[in-house]
Parts: structure tokens; sequence; C-alpha cells
């Protein structure tokens, strides 16, 4: 089993930060031809994982799932990391939160692709609307913010962000933002050459 | 371009829309969303079912859960209706999803051909 792109990943990886009850999830990703790096990351304010927890969760065999007693979520992206010549990293704290990341070479012939993080987004915001969730994302210098905070203001408590209208403007939104900022960056990546 | 100024104007929309809705939603939709259905493609299978559920009138709600057990029959889709009764759809797609929600929620039909007991 493998996850067809980096948004997939981050999907997976973010459904455990809700599933350690956090309000909070900060999501960084950057790309950079310039620097051939390509970088994830995803922190919360989950309940956090004891020294143990955190030894077994990157095993297949840990999970916090009673259904079985495997889980795949976090091994996956540690083997995506490993196999593109990458790094990974996790750190968290009882009681404050957890801190998860990859970062590889952008030109690596084994990079998953971006993918389709606004889609990744929506499915969060559809399946827990009443999380906090931040993107930060960037493409060389040119960067974009997603709060869905800010949007929230917006519609003023009236109709929730999951309704499907307000869900699909969501996903158009970060779509065409994500693009600009590839085509600006990439733009500026062209005159410095 | 969509601003965020936007919103204000689709707020007063979707409220109306959210009333008709879920004044008595009678059927539940929910999608496997763990690492097992993730990576089998049930996020496009979710989307297509909001995009769905935004273009049309459903008397539904549109949820989420983790796994269901049977990873290998992903993506799955469940549909509770209003006599307590769930069928479950398996190896669903966006185009099937949709075909699903047109014919269970819209028209009260099950779609016998994708459900887990034809499967097996």
């Amino acid at each position: 089993m493998m996850m067809q792109d980096m948004a997939m990943h981050l999907l997976d990886i973010v459904q455990n930060s809700i599933s350690a009850d956090a309000s909070t999830v900060s999501i960084t990703i950057t790309e950079s031809k310039v620097n051939d790096l390509f970088t994830m990351e995803i922190s919360d304010n989950g309940i956090g994982m004891d020294a143990a927890l955190l030894k077994k969760v990157r095993s297949p065999y840990g999970t916090t799932r009673t259904t079985r007693k495997i889980g795949l979520g976090i091994p996956l992206l540690e083997g995506m990391a490993t196999q593109c010549n990458g790094a990974f990293h996790l750190t968290s704290k009882v009681g404050v939160g957890t801190i998860i990341g990859v970062s590889v070479p952008y030109s690596h012939w084994d990079r998953p692709p971006l993918g389709n993080i606004a889609e990744t987004i929506g499915a969060l915001l559809q399946g827990s609307p009443d999380v906090s969730l931040s993107l930060n994302y960037s493409f060389e210098d040119q960067k974009f913010n997603f709060s869905s905070d800010e949007i929230k203001k917006e519609l003023q408590d009236e109709v929730s962000l999951a309704e499907p209208e307000i869900l699909s403007w969501i996903q158009e939104y970060i779509q065409q933002q994500i693009q600009l900022i590839q085509v600006q960056g990439g733009m500026k990546n062209e005159i410095i050459k | 371009m969509k601003s965020l100024s936007d919103l204000q104007k689709l707020r007063d929309e979707a409220k109306k829309r959210v009333s008709m809705r879920e004044g008595d939603a009678r059927y539940r939709v929910v999608v496997g969303m763990a690492t097992c259905g993730i990576a089998a493609g049930a996020r496009p299978v979710l989307n297509a079912l909001v995009e769905e559920s935004a273009n049309n009138t459903y008397s539904c709600t549109i949820s989420q859960t983790g796994c269901i057990g049977m990873c290998t029959l992903e993506p799955i889709v469940e549909i509770s209706g209003p006599d307590g009764k769930k069928i479950t759809y398996v190896h669903v797609n966006p185009a099937k999803a949709v075909e699903i929600l047109k014919s269970h929620v819209g028209n009260d039909t099950v779609l016998e051909a994708y459900t887990v007991d034809s499967a097996k």
C-alpha cells in the first residue's frame, strides 16, 4: 500500500491530530527547486504521546486504533521520506502536542508529487469543522496563508464551513491561490536563472 | 479570482439551502476515511459527494468515519436510511458515488450492483 501523493499523506497524518483531540492544527509546506527541497510539517495541540508510544507509532504494529493492532499512517510517511533520501522527524509532549514532518530533495526521482492540497483541506474541514486549521504554503519565496478561523469570521457563525457550498468554494479558493503562488514563484526562479 | 469577501454573499445563499436540506435529513451518508480508505481513494469520493450535494438538494448529511474493517473493499460508503437499515457500498469511485447518491438518496432506490453483498 502506498499513498499517491503528499496531499494524501497529509490527510492521513492530520486525521491523527484530530483523533488526538487537537483544537489547532497548523500545516507548513515549502517547495523550492532553487534549494532542491520539499518540506511538510504538521504541528498540533493534541494530547501528545509519551516516549513509549512515540517509539511504537513508528512501527507498523503501533496504533491507537482499537479495531485492529496495525496502524500504517506514520510508517508510510517515514518510509516515503527514507526512500527519497530525505529526513523524517517526530516530536511530541504529553499535554502539549505533536510535531511531525518530512524534508526531501525536491528533485528526487521517488518524491511523490504535491497532489491536491485543496481537496485534502476540504476533506479535513468537512470531517472536523470546529478544528482551527491553518495552511502555510510557499513555492520559492512566494507565500500563501489559509486559516479556517478567517473563513469562520466571514461566515459569522451563521453557517458551518462544512456546508457543501462553502466547502466547494474553499477548495476552489485554495486551489487558485496555490496555483498563483506556483506560477509567481516559478517565474522568479526563471528570472534568477 | 476568488476573494474572502465572496463569502458574505455565499453565506446568505447557503443559509437558505441548509434549512431545506437538513430540516429533516432522511439519510446519513458516511465515508470511511482511515489510512486504508485514503490510500484507496476515499478523498475524491468524499469530494464528489460534497460537490454533488452542493449543486443539488439531497435530504442527507455527509460525514466521515475511521476504518470500517474491510480495507480491501475500500473506498467504502455507508448509507443509513429512515428505516434504520444500513447499506454498505464498496469499491466506490467518484462516478459511482454520484450515481449512488442520486439513486439511493435522491430516488430511494438501493443500487444493488455496488453493495458489499454483490462484491462477495
